[in-house]
C-alpha cells in the first residue's frame, strides 16, 4: 500500500468524465446518454474549505460520488489523500466521511444512538473507544440528550447533525459534504457552517457541495463553479467577483413590465443579461452589461412605456457573478433560464 | 473539540475480526432496524399467514387432484417456507438499505460488503426457520402430518442444510437484485421454480427428462428427500447422502454469488445503480 | 364533466395504468409468469390424479390463468394506492379537480383488464406446450362471460382500492389474500368440496362467478346464466359498497391527514 506524498493535495480530480447510459420509452426502448460530468480537474489543499456550487443538476452530486468510490468514473483519475479512487477504494473509504443532505440516510426506527454504534461497527472503530468517541461527537453537533431517541422523531435539522456525527465517527482526514443545508431552517444552516468552520479549523479538509451561492462565499476559502458538467470558474469569492468588477449592475424598478420589454433588453447587443425579480408590485430588473451606468440612458428608452421607479447602478455581487457564469456558459436556453432564476437562499 | 482530537483506533477492514464484528454486531443492531415497512404487529401476521395459507392451498388441491394425503403436501410446503425466508433475506435485506437511502453512506463505509449483508439477512433466515416450525405444527395438528419418533434431529438437521443451500441462492439473487429496479422479480421466480421443480408438490419422477434436471440442479431438491426420508423414519445413515449433497449444492451457489456480488458491486458503481429504488 | 369527457378519462386512465404495469417486472411476473408456473404444476397434479387430457388442460388453464387475474387485480388495485401513497402522489389525487372515484375506475379497469392477458398468456401456453384444444361448449355467451367477469372484478378492486386508500398497512395484509382467494373461489378445487362454512364466502366473491361464468361456457354442461347474473349483481353491489367506502374514506382522511403518511 503506498503512503501519500508529502505536500500533495487533499483531494486530485483529473478529468473527470462521467456519463449514464439509460433507456427512454417502454415498449419500444431507445438507449440515450446522459453526459453529467464533462472533464472536471481541481486540486483541494489539506485543511481547506473547497466549495463545488452550481444549479441543480450540473453535476456536483455526480462529482462527489466518484470522490467518495461510489461511482466510477467513465474516463479520468482521481485521488484521496494520495489513493486513486478506483484502485485502493479500502483506503480511501477508510480515510473519509460522508455527509449528505436530505430526508433519508439514517435508519428511522432505531435510536440516534443505535445509528452511530453500527456505523462505528462499519468504520471499525475500536469497540472500547466507540463510547467516548460518539459521545464526543454528540457534543460537538448538539445533540446530546437526544441520542436515545427514535430518529424518525428528529427534526430535519437534527437528522443532519446525526449525518455529521455519523461522518466523523471514525475521525476522517477529509470529509465530503453533499448539500448538507438543503432544507434547513436559518438557524439550522448557520449552525451547521460553524460546525463546518470548526472542522476546518481543527486541520479536516472539506469539500462542500451546494447551490446557495452566499453559503459558499460566506464558508469556503476556494470555490468551483460547476455548469452543465464542467468547472467554468475556479478561485476565492473575490476572485470571482474580480471576474466582473467592471461590469457594473443597473438595477431598475418597474410597474408592470411586459415580456416583450424585457426581451427587447436582452436583445440588445450591450446588454449581458437581464435577471428580474418579481416582488409584490413591482419587478425589478438587473441588467448586466460592461458599459455599466452609461447604458442607462439606452435601457430606459428600451423600455418605452414601461412604468419606472428607482433606477441604481451598483458593484457586482458574488450573487451577479454567479448569474453571469451560469448564463453564459449553460447549454441551451432553457438552462440559462432556469439558472438565471437561481436561489437567493 | 479536544476530546475530538484524541486519536482513535481503528480495526483493519481486511481482516476477520474486522468482518466478524460486522457480521455479528452489525446483525444484531440490525434487528430493530428490521421493522422497516410495518410494525411488528403487522409484520407477524404477514410472517405467519402467508404461509398457514400456502399450506392449505396446496393441501387441498393436491389431495382434490391426486391420491397422495395432504401430508405429503404440507411437509413440502412446510419446507418450502424456510426456503422462502432464505430466498427472500438478501433481497429485502437490500430493500431495506433502498428504503432509507442507506445504501450510499454504508457502500461508502470501508465495511466488509459479505460481512454486511450477511448480518443484514440473518434475521430473514432466522424467521423462516421459526415459522417452518410453526408450518409443520399445522401439519401435524390438522393435516395428518406424522413425524417418526426419534427423526427430530435428522430432519432438523435436513432443514437447516436446505435453508443454507437456499440462502446461497437467495444471495446469488441477491447480487443480481442490485441491478434490477425491481428486486422481487428474480426472488419470486426462484421461489415458485421451487414450488415447481423440487419436488415440493410433485415428486420429481413424475416431471419430464428436464424439469428433474433443473430440480437436481436447484437447491432445496435433495434437502427436502432427506426431510421427507426423516420423517418417515429414515436414520442419518440413510438420508446422510442426500444431505451431503444438498450442503455442496448450497457452497456451488454460495460462491457464485460471491464472485457475482464482487463483480456486480463493481458494476453497480460503473452504472450508477445503487440508489435506484 | 361531460358522459363524453367522463369516459375519455376512464379510458385514458385505464391505458395509462397498463402502461405503468407493462413496465414493472413485478407485474410481468405477476400477470404472465406466475399463472404458467402455477398452471403447470395444477396440469401434472392432475395427470397424476387421472384427468383426461383435454379437459383437464382447459380447466387448468383456464383456473390457473383466472388465479393470475385475481393476483393482479389485487396487487394492481391495491398495490397501485399503496405505491401512490409511497409516490406521494395519492394526496394529490383525492384532492385534484376530476372526481377520485373516475380515477380510480380507470385504475382498477385497467389492472383487470391488464390481469386477463394473462389468461390469454395461460391459453397460448396450453396450445403451444401440451397441444390443447381451444374449444368452447356455448362460443357465443363466452364475450358474455368475459364482460361480467372484468366488470364484477374491477367493481371488486375499486372496493379494495377505496379500503387500501385509508389504511395504510392494507397493502402488507393485502398479499396475504392470494391463497386464499384462489382457494374459497373454486379456481382449481370446486367451492363444492370445500367445508360447508365457507362456501357462502366464496359466493360473494366476484373471482367465483366469475370462473363460473368463463368455465361454463367454455366446458361447462350448460350455460353458466347464474354465474353471469350473479357478476352483474355483486358488481353493482361492491361498486356501491366502494362509493360509500369512498365518501367516508376521504372524510376520514382529510380529518386525520394519513393520506400523505407512510
Amino acid at each position: 500500500m503506498r503512503s501519500p506524498v508529502a505536500g500533495a493535495p487533499a483531494i486530485e480530480a483529473i478529468d473527470l468524465v462521467r456519463t449514464y447510459n439509460t433507456h427512454i420509452g417502454v415498449i419500444r426502448r431507445r438507449p440515450i446518454s446522459v453526459e453529467a460530468v464533462r472533464g472536471i480537474s481541481f486540486e483541494v489543499h489539506p485543511g481547506e474549505l473547497f466549495g463545488l456550487l452550481g444549479p441543480n443538476g450540473a453535476g456536483k452530486t455526480t462529482t462527489i460520488k466518484m470522490l467518495i468510490t461510489l461511482l466510477l468514473p467513465t474516463s479520468g483519475t482521481a485521488r484521496v489523500m494520495g489513493f486513486d479512487v478506483v484502485r485502493d477504494t479500502t483506503a480511501v473509504r477508510q480515510r473519509i466521511g460522508y455527509v449528505f443532505g436530505g430526508d433519508r440516510g439514517l435508519y428511522d426506527r432505531v435510536s440516534g444512538m443505535d445509528n452511530l454504534r453500527y456505523f462505528a461497527e462499519l468504520y471499525g472503530v475500536e469497540p472500547s473507544e466507540q463510547k467516548r468517541r460518539i459521545a464526543a461527537l454528540l457534543e460537538l453537533v448538539g445533540l446530546t440528550g437526544r441520542e436515545h431517541e427514535k430518529v424518525e422523531g428528529y427534526s430535519r435539522g437534527m437528522r443532519q447533525r446525526l449525518h455529521i456525527a455519523r461522518g466523523l465517527l471514525h475521525d476522517p482526514e477529509v470529509i465530503f459534504m453533499d448539500e448538507p443545508s438543503i432544507g434547513l431552517d436559518p438557524v439550522g444552516a448557520r449552525e451547521l457552517r460553524q460546525t463546518v468552520r470548526s472542522l476546518v479549523d481543527a486541520g479536516k479538509t472539506v469539500l462542500l457541495t451546494t447551490h446557495y451561492m452566499f453559503e459558499a462565499d460566506a464558508l469556503c476559502d476556494r470555490i468551483a463553479v460547476i455548469n452543465a458538467g464542467r468547472i467554468v470558474a475556479l478561485g476565492t469569492g473575490a476572485d470571482l467577483k474580480d471576474a466582473i468588477a467592471d461590469r457594473t449592475i443597473v438595477e431598475i424598478e418597474t410597474f408592470g413590465v411586459t415580456d416583450e420589454a424585457v426581451e427587447r433588453l436582452r436583445g440588445d447587443d450591450e446588454v449581458n443579461a437581464v435577471n428580474m425579480e418579481e416582488r409584490e408590485q413591482s419587478q425589478i430588473l438587473l441588467v448586466q452589461s460592461d458599459r455599466g451606468a452609461h447604458i442607462t440612458q439606452r435601457l430606459l428608452s428600451l423600455l418605452g412605456d414601461t412604468r419606472v421607479g428607482k433606477v441604481v447602478a451598483r458593484e457586482p455581487t458574488l450573487e451577479d457573478a454567479y448569474v453571469h457564469l451560469i448564463a453564459t456558459t449553460g447549454d441551451d436556453e432553457a438552462h440559462a433560464a432556469r439558472a438565471a432564476s437561481v436561489q437567493l437562499g | 473539540m479536544t476530546a475530538l482530537a484524541a486519536p482513535i483506533s481503528r480495526i483493519a477492514p481486511d481482516t476477520l475480526r474486522s468482518a466478524w464484528r460486522v457480521f455479528w454486531y452489525g446483525g444484531r443492531m440490525s434487528y430493530g432496524m428490521l421493522f422497516n415497512w410495518a410494525r411488528p404487529s403487522i409484520y407477524i401476521p404477514t410472517l405467519i399467514g402467508g404461509p398457514t395459507f400456502q399450506l392449505f392451498f396446496f393441501a387441498a388441491l393436491g389431495s382434490y387432484a391426486t391420491d397422495r394425503s395432504a401430508a405429503y403436501f404440507a411437509i413440502g410446503n412446510a419446507v418450502q417456507v424456510s426456503a422462502l425466508a432464505g430466498v427472500f433475506g438478501m433481497t429485502m435485506a437490500i430493500a431495506n438499505e433502498r428504503w432509507f437511502g442507506t445504501l450510499p453512506a454504508l457502500l461508502a463505509t470501508p465495511a466488509n460488503r459479505v460481512a454486511l449483508f450477511a448480518g443484514r439477512f440473518m434475521p430473514f433466515v432466522l424467521h423462516g426457520l421459526l415459522v417452518s416450525l410453526y408450518a409443520f405444527g399445522l401439519g401435524v395438528v390438522f393435516l395428518g402430518v406424522r413425524l417418526a419418533p426419534g427423526s427430530l434431529a435428522v430432519a432438523g438437521m435436513a432443514l437447516l442444510v436446505t435453508v443454507f443451500s437456499c440462502t446461497a441462492i437467495g444471495a446469488l439473487q441477491g447480487a443480481v437484485s442490485l441491478r434490477l429496479r425491481d428486486g422481487l422479480f428474480g426472488a419470486n421466480l426462484v421461489t415458485m421454480s421451487i414450488l415447481l421443480f423440487c419436488g415440493v408438490n410433485i415428486p420429481l419422477d413424475e416431471l419430464p427428462g428436464w424439469m428433474q434436471v433443473v430440480g437436481n440442479l436447484l437447491p432445496f431438491t435433495h434437502g427436502l428427500e432427506a426431510v421427507r426420508q426423516a420423517a418417515a423414519g429414515a436414520g442419518l445413515d440413510e438420508v446422510g447422502g442426500l444431505i451431503a449433497i444438498e450442503v455442496v449444492v448450497g457452497i456451488a451457489y454460495a460462491v457464485l454469488a460471491f464472485a457475482l456480488f464482487s463483480y456486480l458491486e463493481r458494476s453497480a458503481r460503473r452504472n450508477a445503480t445503487l440508489d435506484i429504488r | 364533466m361531460s358522459a363524453e369527457g367522463t369516459l375519455r378519462l376512464i379510458w385514458f386512465v385505464t391505458w395509462f395504468n397498463v402502461r405503468m404495469l407493462l413496465a414493472s417486472e413485478f407485474f410481468i411476473l405477476l400477470t404472465f409468469i406466475s399463472p404458467l408456473i402455477f398452471a403447470t404444476l395444477a396440469f401434472f397434479l392432475f395427470r397424476s390424479g387421472g384427468g383426461t387430457a383435454g379437459q383437464t388442460l382447459l380447466y387448468v388453464a383456464l383456473g390457473a390463468g383466472m388465479m393470475g387475474v385475481w393476483s393482479t387485480t389485487l396487487f394492481g388495485c391495491g398495490g397501485a394506492i399503496a405505491w401512490q401513497r409511497w409516490e406521494g402522489t395519492l394526496e394529490l389525487l383525492v384532492n385534484a379537480p376530476t372526481r377520485y372515484d373516475f380515477i380510480l375506475v380507470g385504475q382498477t379497469f385497467g389492472a383487470v383488464v391488464f390481469g386477463f392477458y394473462g389468461i390469454v398468456a395461460t391459453l397460448a401456453w396450453g396450445v403451444v406446450l401440451f397441444g390443447m384444444p381451444l374449444q368452447a361448449t356455448y362460443p357465443l355467451i363466452l364475450p358474455l362471460s368475459l364482460l361480467a367477469a372484468i366488470v364484477s372484478l374491477g367493481s371488486l378492486g375499486m372496493l379494495i382500492a377505496t379500503t387500501f386508500v385509508l389504511y395504510r398497512h392494507a397493502n402488507a395484509l393485502g398479499n396475504l389474500l392470494e391463497y386464499p382467494i384462489w382457494l374459497i373461489a373454486g379456481l382449481l378445487v370446486p367451492v363444492a368440496t370445500l367445508p360447508f362454512w365457507v362456501q357462502p364466502i366464496s359466493w360473494l366473491l366476484a373471482p367465483t362467478w366469475g370462473m363460473e361464468a368463463i368455465r361454463g361456457a367454455a366446458i361447462g354442461a350448460e350455460p353458466p346464466i347464474l354465474a353471469i347474473a350473479m357478476c352483474f349483481a355483486l358488481a353493482v353491489v361492491y361498486y356501491v359498497a366502494a362509493r360509500v367506502t369512498l365518501v367516508f374514506v376521504l372524510a376520514k382522511a382529510r380529518r386525520d391527514a394519513t393520506l400523505s403518511l407512510q
